[in-house]
């Protein structure tokens, strides 16, 4: 017995684990620079490389002319960036709310968090216009909309993971009731095509703004959520069960949704509601790297930023019309997600 | 004294009370076997014991940090047996904090104790029912907690993994872990448990020594139907055992 | 009186124009040869129409009372009456459009007509339309079957009408004249349109170096729509001697500030649609400032004159002489007040005078102020 106990060493990370994210590393840079070099308005990839080092004096930037620098530093670096920030949030944020709730077929949509943001970015349109007023109206409705989501949820009995999900289905119908008033009052001619674009998900107007607020946002609720990895694990086993191990589940309850309305709040906010992300790529990160929130926070994040690269730079550089991103993430989505599926319910 | 709890009563709203004026405690290194009909509240007193659902009346004093074997988990994630048990570890971490290299060693010690440290990297979901409920021992040994509570550890296994979960409980004894358990079977409280609490119908609970308690005809009462106990002797040894059927033995004939 | 003076107007306009421009190209249609639609006797010597779902429209009265949903044919039956006179409710947009351009100043009785009658997505409102007791119900008819249902299911007319290209605006044209007895009055508008797209003609011409690359703007302030290859503005623009940049798109599309630079376009249009929008929402745009367009200031918001200028409208032919005046200012020199004062008067027989029509002049000459800039 004692020989088993040498077999097993710390720490656990092992070979196909670190495999796994070698190669994400890898694919998420390689992804970004090709991103970087794809786009409507043709730039010769060495520019695009000798506009991104300039600074560092690494390249020679000749025959780099003002619109392709501006091309590459004013929209396609922040939209890039925007989708690889916002795309490793959604993983992230997806990842930790499947296990909070112990349901793998959740996503970030679940807490009405997206309805309430939808309608604050709608009502802002309607009302005000300006990027500025839809981002901060989206983030603040979005918090909101989790803010009656608990209160909600606590007039009842106690607040337990089955009332936090009912009362976050009441609260989401509610604000989707709402966006859709907003869009039967929506001026028909100059407000409501611009609310319907918006509410289908776009990166086109990204800029540094929106990469600010979103890098923030992903940051600090990453944070929170990879400090509560382990704790996570053991919510996966439910709120009883976590309870009895000796956790304060209550305190990591809030603590997990508060991290991740933060992000969702803010995404919804960026690029409107962007559906899949958040549900499939926990997915595929687990099947990569096994539920274990040590590394599953890490590898949602990786592929997340991946996968919504790779969605967004189709949507700009596919065809002359922007394609809306939510068309192309359930494209992709729903026959992915069949497959992820098929590999972790349907084979056991 | 690990535990004590005195005048606990319970019932859900709106209904009567499950139990009442139940008064028992446990000592260091005992096992205590909780006995009593279905639906008698046993897996509700321990849910009390662990502070999950709170008493009506009454007090508990016990150990801070109590090790728990559920009945039967379903978890949706597919962790490894080694995740399982070291998430037993939780109480002795904070919110923020992850398993250490010492958390670690204490859970492949846990799963060495119940002879299962070669499945460690097994997906907990794939195991037997006998498995499972051995690796959710190890789990409770890894906590390091003043106390273990089992709800029916037995329930649902086959005679060969009962056996083999009765022996590692027995084990733990040795090594002086303190046991809380409920049992749908007289016999393992006759067979492991130095204290018994019986939980009968309102207001009438019995608590004492195994050996005191565990008499033909308090059992007989307890379940309603006729037991009794003989004593088989072979020249090796003399074993106790119940014979609880024979009441169906009566109606073959 | 007034529509005798508006016939010497137009022949003294078609002879101008004629003689002006293209002696030999022009083929003057006849008047009479200008119902390409079916028209023949009912039993009950009804006449029966075929409206732009091929339905037959039975008529068993005058029709002297008409609701307009499509936005558009507000202004244009009040353009064929000269007046608001067979129109009896509308589109509230049809009446915000009215407001902001010089429809309302010219009829202001305009502002007692419902505009109740049609709810969002087109939905007609059954009951305040029945209130009205119209004889007819102008109604889209390539919006679904919904739209028209209801109104025929209480017995009322409706005609179905579609959007879109310069043929269909034609037909819209003449269903109205023939069905509030105006024949003739439309197939002149039509010729209006005929003659004028001519007028053009040695424009389109032009080898397409010549001609600037163009791009229509149906939105701007909250992401960008372009028009697509099928659009009435791809039509009005290749009309006037442009290049519509967008020939990978149909229809209405998102695109984004990249694809805009890439496709480099030498005039920008602005939709009359959004409020405040400005030709400097382009020109000092960080990214579109590197256009050619804003580089040469030739950012145009489009005018509302009687109607917006950027959907078909009776105006069309205004609007394509302004925009060809923007697109060939060099060699297609063109008095534009004259122009627009004449066609104004033949359109709605009204004179441009006042405050809001000098804002509109001053709108339609900015070409020079923003290239002298």
């Amino acid at each position: 017995m004692l020989s088993e106990t040498n077999t097993l060493s710390f720490p656990i990370i092992n070979s196909q684990t670190t495999l796994f994210f070698l190669i994400a590393i890898t694919l998420l840079i390689i992804v970004t620079i090709t991103a970087l070099t794809l786009g409507r308005y043709y730039i010769q990839p060495s520019h695009v490389i000798g506009i991104l080092f300039e600074n560092l004096a690494l390249h020679n930037t000749a025959g780099v002319n003002d619109i392709e620098r501006r091309v590459v530093e004013l929209i396609r670096l922040p939209r890039v960036l925007l989708s690889l920030v916002a795309g490793a949030g959604l993983g992230m944020a997806g990842a930790a709310l499947q296990s909070l709730f112990r349901n793998p077929l959740v996503g970030p949509d679940i807490l009405g968090i997206s309805p309430g943001a939808a309608f604050g970015g709608a009502l802002a349109i309607m009302l005000f216009g300006t990027s500025v007023a839809t981002v901060t109206g989206a983030f603040i409705f979005g918090l909101l909309a989790i803010v009656v989501v608990i209160v909600v949820a606590k007039s009842g009995v106690g607040t337990t993971t089955l009332t936090l999900v009912l009362s976050g289905v009441v609260v989401g119908a509610f604000f989707s009731a709402l966006v859709s008033l907003v869009i039967f009052m929506a001026d028909v001619e100059s407000e409501l095509p611009s609310i319907l674009y918006w509410l289908l998900g776009s990166f086109a107007s990204a800029n540094f703004n929106k990469l600010l607020l979103m890098s923030v946002t992903v940051v600090v609720g990453g944070l929170v959520l990879f400090g509560l990895r382990y704790t996570l694990n053991v919510l996966t086993l439910g709120d009883q069960e976590a309870a009895s191990l000796g956790i304060n589940v209550v305190r990591i309850r809030w603590l997990t949704l508060a991290a991740v309305t933060i992000i969702v709040a803010a995404s919804v906010a960026v690029a409107g509601v962007i559906g899949w992300i958040g549900l499939i790529v926990p997915h595929i990160a687990r099947m990569f790297v096994g539920p274990d929130h040590k590394y599953l926070l890490t590898a949602a994040a990786l592929i997340g930023a991946i996968a919504l690269i790779l969605v967004d730079t189709i949507c700009r550089s596919l065809t002359a019309a922007e394609i809306p991103l939510s068309i192309v993430t359930a494209i992709a989505g729903a026959p992915v997600f069949i497959l992820v599926l098929r590999r972790t319910i349907g084979m056991r | 004294m690990v535990l004590k709890v005195t005048n606990a009563g319970f019932h859900y709203s709106n209904s009567e009370w499950l139990f009442r004026n139940l008064s028992f405690q446990v000592r260091e290194g005992e096992l205590c076997a909780i006995l009593g009909p279905n639906g008698c509240g046993k897996s509700t007193l321990l849910k009390a014991l662990l502070h999950v659902q709170p008493l009506i009346e009454g007090q508990i004093k016990g150990p801070e940090r109590i090790g728990h074997v559920p009945q039967q988990l379903e978890i949706p994630f597919d962790f490894k047996v080694i995740d399982m048990v070291l998430m037993g570890r939780v109480s002795h971490l904070g919110t923020f904090a992850t398993p250490t290299k010492k958390d670690y060693e204490v859970a492949v010690k846990a799963l060495n104790e119940i002879g299962m440290a070669y499945f460690s990297d097994r997906i907990f979901k794939s195991l037997s029912g006998g498995e499972r409920q051995l690796v959710l021992i190890a789990r409770a040994i890894a906590g390091e907690s003043d106390l273990i509570l089992l709800d029916e550890p037995t329930a649902s296994l086959d005679l060969a993994n009962e056996i083999k979960v009765l022996n590692v409980l027995q084990k733990l004894k040795k090594n002086g872990v303190t046991i809380l358990m409920t049992t749908h079977d007289p016999e393992h409280a006759f067979h492991i448990a130095e204290t018994v609490l019986l939980i009968k119908p309102i207001g009438n609970c019995q608590f004492g020594l195994a050996k005191e308690i565990l008499t033909d005809s308090i059992l007989s009462e307890l379940y309603n139907v006729p037991i009794r106990s003989i004593k088989v002797v072979s020249p090796e040894e003399s074993v106790t055992v119940l014979i609880k059927y024979d009441g169906i033995r009566e109606r073959m004939r | 009186m007034n529509k005798k003076s508006n016939i010497s107007l137009l022949s003294n306009y078609l002879l101008t124009a004629f003689f002006r421009y293209f002696s030999g190209i022009i083929l003057l249609i006849c008047l009479s040869q200008t119902f390409l639609f079916a028209v023949f006797a009912g039993d009950d010597n009804d006449t029966i129409l075929l409206d732009q779902l091929n339905r037959p429209i039975q008529l068993d009265r005058k029709v002297e009372r008409i609701v307009t949903i499509p936005m558009p044919a507000a202004s244009i039956l009040i353009g064929i009456e000269q007046g608001v006179k067979s129109l009896s409710a509308m589109h509230p947009e049809s009446l915000t459009a009215a407001q902001r351009g010089l429809l309302y100043e010219w009829f202001p009785e305009l502002l007692s007509l419902p505009t109740n009658v049609v709810g969002r997505g087109f939905v007609p409102n059954v009951e305040s339309i029945l209130k009205i007791n119209p004889d007819l119900v102008i109604q889209w008819g390539d919006r679904g079957e919904d739209l028209i249902a209801p109104l025929e299911a209480v017995g009322l007319n409706v005609l179905a009408v579609r959007y879109g290209t310069e043929n269909d605006t034609q037909t819209w044209l003449r269903l109205f004249g023939n069905l509030i007895g105006e024949q003739q009055r439309v197939s002149e508008l039509i010729d209006i349109r005929e003659v004028t797209y001519d007028r053009l003609e040695v424009l389109r011409m032009l080898p397409e170096d010549q001609k600037p690359k163009v791009l229509y703007l149906l939105r701007a302030k909250s992401g960008f729509q372009a028009a697509g290859k099928d659009t009435f503005n791809h039509y009005s623009i290749e009309t006037a001697g442009g290049r519509n940049v967008t020939t990978e798109i149909s229809g209405f599309k998102p695109v984004n500030t990249e694809q805009i630079l890439a496709w480099d376009p030498d005039v920008i249009l602005l939709n009359s649609f959004e409020k405040d929008l400005s030709p400097d929402f382009i020109i000092d745009d960080p990214l579109l400032s590197l256009t050619s367009a804003s580089k040469d200031k030739r950012v145009y918001v489009m005018p509302i004159g009687g109607y917006r200028w950027d959907p078909p409208s009776l105006e069309s032919p205004l609007a394509w002489l302004w925009l060809a005046s923007l697109f060939h200012y060099e060699s297609f020199d063109l008095d534009m007040k004259l122009e627009t004062s004449e066609l104004m008067m033949l359109f709605y027989g009204k004179k441009l005078e006042g405050k809001k029509a000098a804002a509109f002049f001053d709108q339609l000459s900015a070409k020079n102020a923003t290239l002298q800039r």
